[in-house]
């Protein structure tokens, strides 16, 4: 099929000339059609500008632009500053006007009403423009939109060309209205804060620092107060009166920051370009959001995971293969706050078929790997990597169980998976969970242990600490030694099916973590997880999960 | 003095299109007989609307009087209840 654009679709044929007979009529004299673009010109679009009346005798130029899938989606206006030539023809480019009220997307788009309010058999170009119309009457009106007619609440005063991340809030030196931040550059324009004053945090990339001067304005001053619109002129002028600063002196480009105490986004960053052009100076602007991080991660997942409970939760995982280094990054963006890890390997090229980190990451420790997974996630995260043999420490995995809430063990290896559960196990009152999967990956198991449930021990006591079989038996090919660890070959296996258990890990890990807190989510109810994979096996019908609760073994010299 | 006739455009849903001419003083009544004879339809379920969105429900006043313009793209789609489906996200 060829590409879709609606206005060359026989079926939609009355529609596109019924939609552009509204445009070319003028919606009873409140619009005039200035230019109707060649398709062709705007990448496929439907797109049109013209001059749109509104509250008495006022009017603004907005451009009209189909999506190429309409009427399944809306189209979109944008209100822009148009120049014409002498013959009356708009002057190409058009830069979006901002209206500095809210309700209006950075690039100038006007938020109308919510996407779902959209209604493709009820819904029309003409019934869009009688909508801009009101918007433009509240837009311009003294006091702005009502709040039933707020949408969109963030005030989109420029188009940002980048973000900038910065992981927490923090405090300015009180005496100071203005002073330096370095901002790391991890692509281009998009910077994270990471040095001054936040040490020892943020992402772990170096690629390009570069030193921001911040400005802080008074208590009451919004940028929605100070900027209804952000230009050149407006600028010089804002320096000279809250900083005494000549900005058109000095270096050409500058970077600056400016922080609005009462404004719930306080940071917005700027890049200058400064030009003396005889007695006028012309500023290019460049803007990038500041985003807290701190303040936005969140948001989509606390109700469900309060992360004032999990930002305080110190979870120890050994073993950060395939299972393991999903299970930290999916923890990590649940919003469990502190990790310890400990891994002994390194990340080889065909480690990344199946564990969360990627080809860019050949050749270094799997701690480390996956601590920058983490810290990517949430770079407010603490972790502490062991690059370590955990059955040859000296102290560490001691000193880590004593902080953590939750242990778990994913190495698979019976050394140590038994030495954790017949040593740590029974001394520290936390939960541990082991899991492996089966070679191929058709099957897999999880164990949470604590001092009420089985023990591996008592698990195998009673035979159950087991892998369910396929209902066929799969065999495969030894993988040659290296590929893996000569002494632990790696074993085959799919992402997708290890993935399986990884997810589950992950659930009942964050289960455990709220055990014992208020939260709306299930508590933890079983102890033993199988999973009967693509196969299925002889219990269990492909793809099912059977859970268990079983009780201590009488005869288990661990628990006793 | 009579008035000029008017180009009336009635669309419903599938793409269909009746297009006539009325006179001005014609109630709107007579739009919507002829585009459910045209084009083989009830009213049932039905809502007749200016090209702006604006509902006509009034089927007794004239052309005229309920400002239907000349050239206009009138809609006449089955009262259109957006499907119930649960919320969700991906």
């Amino acid at each position: 099929m060829d590409t879709y654009f609606w206005h060359n679709d026989p079926s939609h044929k009355n529609l596109y000339e019924s939609e552009i007979d509204i445009l070319t009529r003028g919606l009873g004299g409140d619009f005039k059609l200035l230019k109707l673009y060649d398709p062709l010109q705007e990448n496929g679009r439907v797109a049109a500008i013209g001059e749109l009346m509104y509250a008495e005798n006022r009017k603004q130029v907005i451009k009209i632009l189909f999506p190429t899938k309409y009427p399944y989606s809306p189209p979109k206006i944008i209100s822009v500053t148009a120049n014409l030539d002498q013959s009356g023809n708009i002057v190409e480019p058009l830069f979006p006007f901002f209206f500095g009220r809210g309700n209006q997307y950075s690039d100038g788009t006007l938020c109308l009403f919510r996407s779902d309010f959209w209604n493709l058999s009820e819904h029309n170009i003409g019934w869009i423009l009688r909508r801009s119309q009101k918007w433009l009457c509240s837009a311009s009106s003294e006091n702005g939109f009502k709040p039933e007619e707020i949408v969109l609440e963030k005030i989109a005063f420029m188009n940002p060309q980048g973000h900038v991340l910065i992981p927490k809030e923090f405090d300015l030196p009180p005496d100071l209205k203005t002073g330096k931040l370095t901002l790391t550059q991890f692509r281009p324009n998009n910077y994270v804060l990471e040095l001054n004053q936040i040490p020892d945090s943020g992402f772990p990339v170096r690629i390009n620092n570069e030193v921001f001067k911040w400005y802080t304005f008074e208590k009451g001053i919004t940028l929605k107060s100070l900027f209804p619109v952000l230009d050149g002129q407006n600028l010089i002028n804002i320096f000279l009166k809250y900083f005494g600063e000549k900005i058109i002196e000095g270096e050409s480009i500058k970077n600056v920051a400016f922080h609005f105490i009462d404004d719930e986004s306080p940071w917005h960053f700027f890049k200058l370009n400064i030009k003396i052009i005889g007695n006028a100076a012309n500023i290019g602007i460049l803007y990038y959001i500041g985003h807290i991080i701190n303040n936005e991660l969140y948001l989509r997942t606390k109700d469900i995971f309060d992360d004032r409970i999990l930002l305080k939760k110190r979870v120890t995982i050994i073993g950060l293969g395939a299972i393991g280094s999903e299970v930290a990054k999916s923890l990590a963006k649940n919003g469990v706050g502190h990790f310890n890890l400990f891994d002994k390997d390194t990340f080889n090229v065909g480690n990344s078929v199946r564990h969360a980190g990627d080809l860019l990451n050949t050749g270094f420790p799997k701690v480390d790997v996956v601590k920058e997974l983490i810290l990517r996630s949430n770079p407010n995260i603490t972790v502490n990597p062991f690059n370590t043999d955990v059955l040859d420490d000296v102290g560490l995995m001691e000193n880590s169980l004593n902080n953590s809430d939750l242990c778990i063990c994913l190495t698979a290896e019976d050394s140590v998976d038994y030495f954790i559960n017949d040593i740590y196990s029974t001394k520290y009152k936390i939960p541990f969970i082991f899991a492996r999967v089966s070679p191929g990956a058709f099957s897999g198991s999880i164990q949470i242990v604590n001092s009420k449930n089985a023990c591996l021990r008592c698990l195998s006591l009673y035979g159950a600490d087991k892998l369910p079989n396929p209902v066929k038996p799969v065999h495969f090919k030894e993988l040659p030694p290296e590929y893996g660890d000569c002494s632990n070959p790696a074993l085959p296996g799919s992402e997708i099916d290890t993935k399986e258990i990884s997810i589950m890990v992950a659930r009942v890990a964050l289960q455990c973590l709220f055990q014992n807190e208020s939260s709306i989510y299930p508590k933890l109810i079983y102890s033993q997880y199988y999973w009967h994979g693509p196969f299925g096996s002889s219990e269990k019908g492909p793809y099912s999960w059977e859970m268990k609760n079983i009780p201590k073994h009488p005869e288990c010299t661990i628990c006793q | 003095m009579k008035k000029e006739k008017l180009t009336v455009k009635v669309m419903i849903e599938g793409d269909k299109q009746f297009i006539d001419e009325f006179n001005p003083n014609q109630k709107v009544q007579v739009i919507v007989n002829k585009t459910l004879a045209h084009l083989h339809i009830t009213a049932d379920g039905r809502e007749l609307r200016h090209e702006d969105g604006q509902p006509i429900t009034d089927f007794s006043k004239t052309i005229e009087e309920s400002n239907i313009q000349d050239g206009e793209n009138l809609k006449f789609f089955k009262k259109a209840v957006k499907p119930d489906r649960d919320k969700g996200f991906a």
